[in-house]
């Protein structure tokens, strides 16, 4: 069973790599100085032995290597934390947020599909043509403007236009403009790619071959995708990943009440348990992205599990 | 052919980079200089067109405080003339100190705003000026740390192999791993609260190289690894170069050509992160001026709508970033074309 | 109580689906249960239906409102609790509310509150003289540490309560209190079914986890739906116990809808898209601007809103600091123990120009602490900018400039470099850059920390850990709600809180008067004492009030009975009688 044994081992991998991961994030939270608990110990209100005891309670007072594996073992269990600031458990807040982000983040993606796909393939089928020009005068424009600016445009164009509802989460409507500001440059990114791809690809003698045997352009060009796919689908593993960084900006210029908004939110509280276990909530998703694809990619092509 | 691409972008780059250089020169006031009667107002438009006509002198109509706040600025019939060497009060620029600016009004009451006032009344276009080298000096310190890095890790990791490969390799995958935003974010904590200045302008530089080396690790390791099994190397070896000699004079200079693909589509990557950080309020620290923080400034709908020029910052990053991928474009045509050659 | 201003923007969503018909005559509902005949009327004429959007910037801290310290909290509790006396906004006197009538003894040591007969809470249950002996004897328990308990007790106060008939609860105070009803305009009645056993403080119930059904009230409405981050949306209580002019139950309105949105342009666009109905704070000037130029938005400044910006120093000066710490170094708390440092960074600000520029001119210089004119000291006066005179007070507190525009240096050398903690909200990050120009001028340097509420307060109140901080707080009309920041002993005395003994002398004098004007009820003899305290606080230059801002409203017009006053809530203050005019 050569898929079963790929699978094992691409996720024997990705389990050493959150490891190293989880390993690398409590590094770095821990070595912020200053946590919560620190300015309470200078609060008057509280006496100093309750701050103790609730450090101890914590087992904020064990070495870094106890602290660490303790709280593994939470997260394994699924127990992210305290929020001290909103005084809560983290794990509704914190998966709360990440479900907004990902409902931002599906909406993006789906955007990129459906920019990518037909834009890549109709320049591909006629390079030099004027719809290949288009896309790349597209792609290259796309690229220049990070989501930043779109987010900000987005803004403008609602507030002069009136047709999108303007902050906060709620309809399809209220997705729109998010999502763009979030899929266009990476579909700028994405349609050059698939471009290249697929030009390669219609060159390939298999795919010349079904040509020359008279089969109609759709199925030779669907032959040809079916080459080209592969190569995509590892890049948009890596999109969606990056989606998921890059929809902090968009958050907070369209009021999403999403992940990244609780991390800049947090931080200023110090809140750093909340920051440490929402930071590596979202690298697990993007590694997790990463072997998705990677499993997809085997899916569709055989050779590469047999590697 | 493909060179000629270049010039443009090239051209404007360098246009840029030089005016927001001289920015302490060319910017009529101080960017942190408050004009507190002044505060949000529109351009004053230099003319070339004077009650006589036609003229090469330019100058701007004389303008007063409107009765109550937030009203336009009423605009009066009499001229004052725009002068070009005008003293100032003395600024520091190039370790020197200066006493001339490029242009400016002789009269001490009344300023020149090319782009209006913000809400303090500062000057936009003299933020906007040094908000520019703030902006693309970090990128490119940030582009010139990670390159400094990712060799060093790369080489080390693709030479050495064995235990220093293993563990570069994985620390990379880490940092691929890790969104990028968030890393920065949470690296930003582990500074204080408040930063100068300049120790705000090394914490971005340094998160950059965080970021930015794993990728460029990854293809210098990849690179080191097919050369140095090539013929020339291991003639050289049997020689009896140092393995510095060998990293240095036969195995590098051989990587830079990818090393330049890579840094120029990193370059703009970095100054839109820079902006975007700033935008959030962990990169620059206000009142220093960078892009992102003139931007942050002016994403309200209020000025967006009544001061729209205060978006400038917006538009020449758009247009620093669209040179940057035409050049990136270029260079991977031309790195590309070598290689079949 | 004074309270952190939280920069909420406050809006109303417009709801197009009013019901009922435009006939002004009283409609009666579907869902009218009796109206109790003890129920008071309101000189009130309004058309029933429609729901109110209001949108805050997060969300409320809890749902307590007596053990509330921030005006999002206060805001949504006072939806859905009644509160024992109500304090009328128009002539500033507080009137009857769910306690009809009251009366002094003599010698202003008993207080009888006498209950409105046969009322319900929002859940069908009546209310009767066990909740209110229950709600008055929660806040002064002693494990409650709220701030309207500390109120109530100041020094040497004690309180007792009991019931004198069915209908009638008796307070015995130990000392008079000149302002009790004000503290009765506070402390909202609590439901005794609801609390089990009741056996926490007061302010550990009502919080954000609590099961809706638990957070019943005698407010207009009642919590339905409480989604954290997302909404609150409040249904109109069936059972409310007022009634307009024509007998029709209030409120008017089937419910109000709070959402959360934390950027404020976002509510001023659905504002201006109608999907909003109203924005009562925190508007900036431009906004505001922009609002006045909009047909489709009725835009007004209602005046003084009883915010003020206030500047001041941290004097935790016994507070040992950790010894790697940046802030409090001891020489810092040589400076800001000293008043001419002090009174240099007074002169140093230009108030007027705060006003105008960083406010838009929606705003005026601010005196004093006192915003209220009837108690505003005849003494107190705006300083004017004076950089001559500040530099010379610096000069003989042992400061110099290090060359000609060189870097304040205090006797041992000590450059003068400050943390200015501010508020992250525009106005405030707006006048601190001000404040950090101007005082570039005497060579100090300023380095802005824009902080949100949390953090602030919890460095403030907390930590300690500052050096200089800039906030904007809601100021309270009465002075005696004010003893929670005048106080020493006050978790709310910003400069220096909790202390055990008064750690200066002024401050001790100040706690003196304070105390005295709360027992005197001579009118006369109370305003010369807050006269005194306001001077001796101005004399002493540790807090600087420097602007008071407009209250900026922006609605739909077709809402009515908005009725913007000072204090805090200033627009939605009396929710039951605001009603929709049909277009």
């Amino acid at each position: 069973m050569p898929m079963g044994r790929f699978l094992l081992g691409r996720l024997g991998q990705t389990a050493v790599l959150l490891l190293l991961l989880s390993f690398f994030v409590f590094l770095l939270v821990d070595s912020i100085p200053g946590d919560y608990l620190a300015e309470m110990e200078f609060t008057a209100a509280i006496p100093r032995p309750q701050v103790e005891e609730l450090r101890r309670d914590l087992g904020l007072d064990q070495p870094f290597y106890i602290q660490y594996a303790s709280w593994l073992s939470g997260l394994v269990q699924g127990d992210l934390g305290y929020s001290f600031a909103q005084r809560r458990p983290a794990n509704q807040l914190i998966l709360e947020r990440l479900s907004n982000t990902l409902w931002l983040a599906s909406g993006a993606f789906v955007m990129i599909l459906l920019i990518t796909f037909p834009a890549g393939i109709a320049a591909a089928v006629h390079p030099g043509g004027w719809i290949d020009r288009a896309v790349l005068t597209f792609s290259l424009v796309g690229l220049s403007l990070p989501s930043l600016l779109l987010g900000l445009g987005g803004l403008y164009l609602a507030f002069r236009s009136g047709w999108f509802p303007i902050g906060g989460m709620g309809s399809l409507r209220h997705l729109f403009l998010p999502a763009l500001s979030l899929a266009i440059p990476a579909s700028a990114y994405l349609v050059r790619q698939l471009r290249l791809e697929m030009m390669d690809a219609l060159e390939m003698p298999h795919v010349q071959a079904a040509r020359a045997r008279g089969l109609p352009p759709h199925r030779v060009v669907l032959h040809a995708l079916r080459s080209a796919l592969n190569p995509m689908i590892s890049l948009l593993g890596v999109a969606w990943g990056a989606l998921l960084s890059g929809a902090v900006v968009v958050e907070r210029i369209f009021g999403w009440p999403g992940l990244g908004d609780l991390v800049v939110e947090s931080l200023s509280n110090r809140d750093l348990f909340v920051v440490l276990n929402s930071v590596l909530v979202a690298a697990v998703f993007v590694v997790l992205s990463n072997l998705a694809a990677d499993f997809l990619l085997a899916l569709n092509d055989p050779r590469i599990r047999n590697r | 052919m493909k060179r000629a691409g270049l010039i443009l972008p090239g051209l404007v780059l360098g246009l840029l980079l030089a005016f927001s250089w001289a920015a302490p020169f060319l910017a009529p006031y101080p960017p942190e200089r408050q004009f507190r009667d002044f505060a949000r107002m529109q351009p004053t438009v230099p003319l070339l067109r004077g009650p006589q006509g036609w003229t090469l002198r330019p100058h701007i109509h004389d303008y007063r405080p409107p009765s109550r706040p937030g009203q336009p600025y009423p605009r009066l019939s009499r001229l004052i003339p725009v002068r070009f060497w005008v003293d100032s009060e003395p600024y520091r620029w190039m370790g020197m100190t200066w006493r001339t600016r490029f242009f400016g009004l002789d009269d001490p009451q009344r300023q020149i705003f090319l782009l209006g006032t913000d809400q303090l009344g500062r000057d936009v276009f003299s933020r906007l000026l040094h908000g520019g080298w703030v902006s693309l000096t970090i990128g490119l310190a940030g582009v010139l740390a990670a390159a400094l890095v990712g060799i060093a890790a790369g080489s080390l990791a693709g030479y050495v192999k064995g235990a220093a490969d293993v563990i570069v390799m994985r620390l990379a995958d880490v940092i691929f791993a890790l969104p990028a935003l968030f890393l920065i974010i949470g690296l930003r904590a582990l500074y204080p609260a408040q930063l100068s200045a300049g120790a705000g302008w090394w914490m971005l530089v340094t998160a950059f190289a965080l970021v930015g080396w794993a990728t460029l690790a990854r293809v210098i390791r990849g690179q080191v690894l097919s050369l140095n099994s090539r013929e020339f190397v291991l003639y050289a070896r049997a020689c009896g170069a140092s393995h510095w000699w060998i990293l240095t004079r036969h195995i590098l200079p051989f990587t830079l050509n990818t090393l330049l693909v890579q840094v120029t589509v990193m370059l703009p990557a970095f100054i839109i992160l820079e902006a975007t950080l700033s935008f959030l309020g962990v990169g620059v620290q206000p009142p220093q001026p960078s892009w992102g923080n003139l931007l942050a400034d002016a994403s309200n709908l209020a000025v967006m709508s009544s001061q729209p020029q205060r978006l400038m910052p917006g538009v020449l990053l758009l247009v620093t970033v669209l040179c940057l991928t035409l050049i990136a474009d270029r260079i991977k045509g031309i790195s590309k074309q070598r290689r079949l050659i | 109580m004074f309270k952190w201003r939280t920069g909420i923007v406050a809006a109303l969503l417009v709801c197009l689906g009013c019901s009922g018909s435009n006939s002004p005559q009283a409609v009666s509902r579907a869902d009218d249960l009796p109206v109790p005949d003890d129920a008071l009327v309101v000189q009130s004429q309004g058309l029933p239906g429609g729901t109110l959007n209001y949108v805050l910037r997060r969300d409320p801290a809890s749902f307590n409102l007596v053990g509330s310290q921030d005006t999002r909290t206060q805001l949504v509790s006072s939806l859905f609790t009644a509160t024992l006396l109500e304090l009328d906004r128009t002539d500033q006197t507080p009137k009857p509310a769910l306690i009809r009538d009251w009366r002094w003894s003599d010698d202003g040591l008993t207080l009888d509150l006498e209950l409105r007969r046969g009322l319900r809470f929002a859940d069908g249950e009546p209310i009767d003289i066990e909740d209110l002996l229950f709600s008055i004897s929660k806040v002064l328990d002693p494990s409650s540490s709220t701030s309207l308990r500390a109120s109530l007790l100041f020094e040497g106060q004690e309180i007792e309560a009991a019931a004198v008939d069915d209908w009638t609860v008796r307070l015995s105070l130990a000392r008079p209190d000149a302002s009790l009803e004000y503290f009765l305009c506070n402390w909202a009645l609590l439901p005794k079914h609801r609390f089990g056993d009741a056996s926490q403080p007061l302010e550990t119930y009502w919080t954000l986890q609590t099961p809706l059904e638990e957070l019943t009230g005698a407010g207009p409405f009642r919590i339905t739906e409480f989604e954290p981050g997302r909404h609150i949306v409040l249904a109109r209580n069936p059972h409310y116990w007022k009634v307009d002019a024509q007998g029709q139950r209030l409120p008017y309105l089937d419910g109000v809808r709070i959402e959360f949105i934390s950027e404020i342009d976002q509510q001023v666009l659905r504002l201006r898209n109608g999907e909003l109905d109203l924005i009562d704070q925190s508007l900036s000037p431009e906004l505001f601007g922009q609002l006045q130029q909009d047909p489709s938005v009725t835009a007004i400044n209602a005046g003084p809103s009883g915010d003020v910006v206030l500047f001041w120093f941290n004097q935790n000066l016994q507070l040992e600091p950790p010894a790697d710490s940046p802030f409090l170094s001891s020489a810092k708390k040589r400076w800001f123990g000293d008043r001419r440092f002090r009174e240099a960074f007074d002169l140093a600000f230009s108030r007027s120009q705060v006003a105008q520029v960083a406010f838009g001119g929606q705003a005026k210089p601010a005196a004093s602490l006192v915003t209220n004119e009837s108690w505003l000291a005849p003494s107190a006066k705006v300083p004017e900018q004076n950089l001559a005179a500040a530099q010379e007070l610096l000069g003989q507190a042992g400061f110099r400039r290090q060359g000609q525009d060189g870097p304040l240096v205090d006797a041992q050398g000590v450059p003068v470099e400050l943390e200015l903690l501010v508020l992250d909200q525009p106005t405030a990050i707006a006048t601190a850059a001000m404040l950090q120009q101007d005082l570039q001028a005497l060579g100090i340097q300023i380095r802005i920390s824009r902080q949100d509420l949390r953090a602030v307060a919890s460095r403030v109140m907390g930590s300690r850990i500052y050096d200089v901080a800039l906030a904007i707080f809601s100021i309270p009309l009465q002075p005696s709600q004010m003893s929670n920041v005048l106080f020493t002993s006050s978790q709310m005395h910003l400069w220096h809180p909790l202390q055990t003994m008064p750690a200066t002398e002024w401050e001790g004098r100040i706690d003196h008067l304070m105390s005295a004007q709360r027992v005197t009820r001579d009118l006369d003899k109370r305003r010369e004492m807050v006269y005194e305290a306001q001077r001796v606080l101005g004399r002493q230059k540790v807090l600087l009030p420097v602007v008071e801002r407009d209250l900026l409203i922006g609605h739909d017009p077709r809402l009515r009975n908005i009725k913007p006053a000072k204090p805090s809530p200033a627009v939605l203050w009396n929710t039951w009688e605001i009603f929709f005019a049909q277009p």
